[in-house]
């Protein structure tokens, strides 16, 4: 069964993002030496877990297909020029994303936009830098 | 210390690169308290209409009263039953999500009947069609804040 989105956003592990401790410094290791982009988030639909004006940095190639879970860096379906940041609810059968914001009412989405294609996930949000 | 430090560069550099958590519509603040309000108006003036007594002989200071009354019950009836209705179909239109009506499939259902209560409001002078209307705005109401996750409770102004 897939995770939904508020046991995501409520502990799983995996998709909890380090800010301090070796999970943390192992990203920002990966930044120094140029294997991390940072990017800077604007607006509120990822609330609280990201907020406007946040930095995170992304992994561009993670080595493993993205976990339900995941906060993913997306090309927008309607407008390849923006991009987004939302988290992965769940993998439709035929392999598509279902992506949500963490603040439903604040936000643009899969339940907008449909599910997405693989194709259009940039990256994969590894670490949220201190506000 | 260290989060300090990156914190400050990050103000001062922010990246180019963005990734947009935005809501594309205008940010709507929706309440059902509106169309309630709205819906105790129609009630309260469907009983003022259901209560008066028409003047006896031929006054017509008597008459001017009664039908000035009258008139503006209907009026208003009329005006706060629109009003009641745009509110409905603006949180039916704009505040929910086809994610809420996989939890709750009678929305559609729920709206459609409310709405139409209001017309029924109109076209006549009901007090039964009045506190159906607000029966049904109360479900709205349960269902709105339960999407919210908020336990709000159904308070009325009369």
């Amino acid at each position: 069964m897939a995770a939904r989105a508020s046991d995501a956003a409520s502990g799983n592990p995996s998709s909890r993002l380090p800010t301090s401790g070796p999970r943390a410094w192992r990203q920002l290791v990966a930044w120094a030496l140029r294997r991390r982009q940072r990017v800077r988030v604007s607006g509120h639909s990822m609330a609280p877990t990201l907020d406007d004006g946040d930095h995170v940095l992304v992994d561009l190639r993670p080595d493993r297909p993205p976990a339900v879970g995941a906060l993913l860096w997306v090309r927008d379906p309607r407008e390849p020029d923006r991009r987004l940041v939302k988290r992965l609810i769940t993998v439709t059968a035929d392999g598509r994303l279902d992506l949500r914001g963490d603040a439903p009412d604040d936000s643009t989405d899969s339940r907008h936009f449909g599910p997405v294609a693989p194709e259009l996930v940039l990256g994969r949000v590894v670490y949220r830098f201190p506000r | 210390m260290l989060d300090r430090i990156l914190a400050a560069y990050n103000s001062a550099r922010p990246s180019a690169d963005t990734a947009s958590a935005h809501c594309d519509g205008p940010c709507g603040v929706y309440d059902p308290a509106s169309a309630r309000v709205a819906a105790e108006a129609v009630l309260s003036m469907s009983k003022k209409l259901a209560g008066l007594t028409p003047p006896t002989g031929n006054d017509v200071a008597a008459w001017n009263h009664y039908l000035n009354h009258h008139s503006r019950y209907v009026a208003i009836k009329e005006q706060q039953a629109h009003l009641a209705k745009e509110e409905l179909l603006v949180l039916w239109t704009d505040y929910f999500k086809p994610a809420h009506l996989e939890q709750y499939p009678d929305l559609h259902d729920i709206f459609w009947q409310a709405t139409k209560l209001c017309s029924a409001c109109k076209q006549h002078v009901s007090v039964e069609s009045a506190t159906e209307l607000m029966a049904a705005i109360e479900k709205i109401h349960g269902i709105f804040w339960a999407t919210k996750g908020r336990d709000v409770p159904w308070i009325t102004a009369s």
